[in-house]
């Protein structure tokens, strides 16, 4: 990706910003040498493009001090090419209240242009912090704190164009998912840590504990209802044992025997037929039967359904002219459509249909369920019957004096009450009916299939935070791998930065050999055969901070621009020399601001450079500003202080 | 289509395993008894509701739904059974025998041929509310009987002295 800087122009600022257009090129030069004295601006102009390329807030204060006269509105706008096309960051000053609003213009976009903020390509975007703006649009206050091994500018320089950020970014991911994970692990525990773990595991014991008892207490009340039941069976065939040995009742006895088995499979026939008539709408009242057999004749009467259902109106709005000829407009196929539900759908008029074909299906075989009732209702009188006979039997007997008649009857009723006793009490136990469960009141403490819910419940708690632990442990495993990968990518781009640093100081700083022998947040720097050099200059600190820029945005995935304030200004003429002749050469766009007294030694270096290059001077004339791009003007310009 | 149950209608037609009457019913001779299913109990209120003119409260009913379609037991009944929907709605909202536009918009309402109930969501919502006002009726008339036998004369009974 590449960034060109086409030009600038500012509107009612200070210094000699009140109307200056800077105008680089359709197609930029690859370098631009900017004369101007100081006080016109300069200082303004690099503030003003470091903050114009990042998101970095505008405080009110800056703003007011940029006003330019009685003017209550300002303007500072860049052109830019990125990627061959054209973008504009502007800034729109309100000197009023101090505020400033961003906007950027793009060209062939469907916003029509003019969009508010900052809108760059997304990767760009990012990338441009006001970190790295202060590395392109150089920051001369950087070539003294690059050297500050406790300051982290070489390496945040270093993350910020290599993007290592993103590194560090995963590693947030990471914690996010984590998060997530505990998230969803807390809907069903909050223990992640061990002392939680051993108190989910003693819940799960104790719910498993409690299983284990109700599974004992429902083998013994089966025991016991199998034994009761037995019990119930004895005594019953005792009693008519007992009945049998007396010759008078045992014939009636067996006569009463097989009377009950008879009618117990004649009242289940007639059970099974009169449920599946009861299944029979129709059977079941002839006050039901007549209000179908009304509603089949309403919809006849009626000529319910209509032949004509909403779908035909509905296609019928569609349509350009009626049936009956006459164009259909807007207003009618509204119409039409708007009513269109007010009638049955084709599939609404097939149920109706069927439902007066079940109708009539069902009229001839009315009264049956009457007669089956009938038929069942004197079984049961017959039931009732036999059991008072049975009883009576039974009775006779005791009232004949036997006693063991009278013990046998009594055991049976114990047994049966014994019987009902224990059945409720399995019911307690083994329900699985959550209604029946509810209205027994009954928990996963007297309750086996609650407490195997609550069991496996506690047991998949257990599960849970023991995975999720498991899976923290896992994220920070993968986060001490992010952070030796981070290390390990900083160290080799450290590296690789300052043996290229390296070379380009060895032929920057010639009268004095200099080397950074170390990146370690800052830049160590030693002359050869000496130790850690502590007092350097001005102009070598520059050489320094020149020669490391230009390896790292030299060789970085992003070509951007450099833009730099009196570059050689600090350098003795051997070095201004070789700055001239080497750094340039690293840039696709190098923009220059210079001063008179640099032309000699820096700015001369480019007098030859022919079309590569571009001379700029903005003059001052009675107050009003102007731009030359003549060399001959650029070579002989003296400003105040110079002068 | 979701059928529910009237909250107390459980215990009443004394349901267990799926099955009505099974909480009194003898183990040596449930499998020759005739099977009286849930659905059995839901229609036996539907129908005693759809035969009056007004529609039970829906905090009556249990909170989940017993079954979604008809049993195999019902086939056929879907259409009868709209049709008494349609014919207790239209008694319900005194709606005249001649006045075509309110009857065809009550089947509008109510009819849906692609549910298996043949009825639309607020029939099927409707259906419920009828079979829980239903079910106090039963519980009001009978005390719970406990088994199929007593209940089935018990019920035909009922409809006999309901004129």
């Amino acid at each position: 990706m590449q960034v060109l800087i086409r030009g600038w122009s500012a509107r009612n600022l200070r210094g000699g910003l009140r109307s200056l257009e800077i105008d680089l090129g359709e197609q930029p030069n690859r370098w631009t040498l900017i004369q101007m004295a100081n006080g016109m601006g300069k200082t303004t102009t690099m503030t003003l493009l470091r903050q114009i390329f990042t998101n970095e807030p505008l405080p009110p204060a800056q703003v007011l001090e940029l006003r330019g006269g009685s003017e209550v509105e300002g303007n500072f706008e860049v052109r830019l090419l990125i990627d061959g096309k054209p973008y504009r960051l502007g800034f729109e000053f309100d000197f009023r209240d101090g505020s400033v609003h961003r906007y950027t213009v793009r060209a062939g976009t469907r916003d029509g242009g003019k969009v508010p903020g900052r809108v760059l390509p997304s990767e760009l975007g990012d990338l441009l912090t006001p970190e790295l703006a202060r590395l392109f649009v150089f920051d001369g206050e950087l070539a003294r704190t690059i050297r500050d091994m406790k300051q982290q500018t070489a390496d945040n320089a270093i993350r910020a164009l290599y993007r290592l950020g993103q590194i560090t970014g995963l590693k947030t991911s990471v914690d996010k998912l984590v998060d997530l994970e505990q998230r969803r692990a807390a809907a069903m525990t909050s223990a992640i840590e061990e002392r939680g773990m051993t108190r989910l595991r003693n819940a799960r014991d104790d719910a498993t504990k409690v299983k284990r008892r109700l599974e004992k207490e429902v083998r013994s009340t089966r025991t016991l209802l199998d034994e009761r039941r037995a019990e119930r069976n004895r005594l019953e065939a005792a009693v008519e044992e007992r009945l049998s040995e007396d010759e008078g009742l045992r014939e009636r006895l067996e006569d009463l025997n097989r009377r009950e088995l008879l009618l117990k499979v004649e009242t289940n026939a007639l059970g099974g037929e009169a449920l599946a008539l009861l299944r029979q709408p129709p059977q079941v009242h002839p006050r039901l039967r007549e209000r179908l057999q009304f509603l089949g004749g309403r919809l006849f009467e009626l000529k319910l359904p209509e032949t004509i259902s909403s779908e035909f109106f509905r296609d019928l709005a569609s349509k350009d002219v009626c049936v009956c000829g006459r164009p259909l407009g807007h207003a009618e196929k509204d119409h039409i459509t708007n009513h269109s539900h007010r009638y049955l759908a084709q599939d609404q008029i097939s149920v109706i249909n069927q439902m007066k074909l079940a109708l009539r299906e069902s009229q001839d075989e009315v009264g049956e369920f009457d007669a089956k009732i009938g038929q069942l209702g004197e079984k049961l009188v017959e039931r009732q019957s036999l059991k008072s006979a049975r009883d009576r039997l039974e009775l006779e007997s005791v009232s004949d004096g036997d006693d063991d008649m009278e013990r046998l009857r009594r055991q049976l009723a114990e047994a049966k009450t014994e019987i009902e006793r224990l059945e409720s009490q399995h019911e307690r136990l083994t329900t699985r009916d959550t209604h029946r469960q509810r209205t027994l009141r009954l928990n996963w403490e007297s309750n086996l299939p609650m407490c195997e819910a609550e069991v496996k419940e506690r047991d998949d708690r257990l599960t849970v935070a023991s995975n999720t632990r498991s899976f923290k442990l896992k994220a920070e495993t993968l986060k001490d791998l992010i952070t030796d990968f981070e290390r390990r990518a900083l160290g080799r781009l450290r590296e690789r930065v300052r043996v290229r640093t390296n070379e380009k100081l060895h032929q920057i700083a010639r009268t004095e050999r200099l080397e950074v022998t170390r990146i370690a947040g800052g830049l160590e720097i030693s002359s050869p055969d000496t130790a850690a050099k502590a007092g350097v200059s001005e102009g070598q600190s520059l050489s320094v901070a020149y020669a490391f820029l230009t390896s790292l945005l030299s060789e970085a995935p992003y070509r951007l621009p450099f833009v730099v304030d009196s570059p050689a200004v600090s350098l003795d003429n051997v070095n201004r020399r070789e700055v001239g002749r080497l750094i340039p050469s690293f840039f696709d766009q190098m923009i220059m601001f210079v001063i008179s007294s640099e032309r000699e030694g820096f700015a001369d270096t480019f007098y030859d450079k022919g079309d590569d290059v571009r001379f700029l001077t903005v003059i001052r004339e009675n107050g009003v500003v102007r731009l030359d791009d003549r060399l001959k003007v650029f070579k002989t310009f003296q400003d105040r202080e110079a002068a | 289509m979701s059928f529910t149950l009237h909250n107390r209608a459980r215990t009443w037609f004394g349901i267990q395993d799926q099955r009505g009457f099974a909480r009194t019913m003898d183990p040596a001779t449930k499998e020759s008894t005739p099977r009286f299913l849930m659905f059995d109990a839901f229609y036996s209120c539907l129908l005693l509701g759809l035969d009056g003119e007004r529609h039970g409260r829906a905090e009556d009913l249990e909170t989940d739904e017993f079954a979604k379609v008809y049993p195999e037991a019902y086939r056929g009944q879907a259409e009868l059974i709209a049709g008494l929907l349609v014919d207790a709605e239209l008694r319900r909202q005194e709606i005249e025998p001649e006045d075509r536009e309110s009857i065809e918009a009550e089947m509008v309402r109510l009819l849906d041929l692609k549910s298996s109930t043949r009825l639309s969501a607020e029939g099927d919502r409707l259906l419920n509310l009828y079979a829980a006002v239903g079910f106090e009726k039963l519980d009001a008339a009978l005390p719970a009987p406990d088994n199929l036998e007593d209940f089935l004369v018990a019920y035909h009974r009922l409809w006999g002295s309901n004129g």
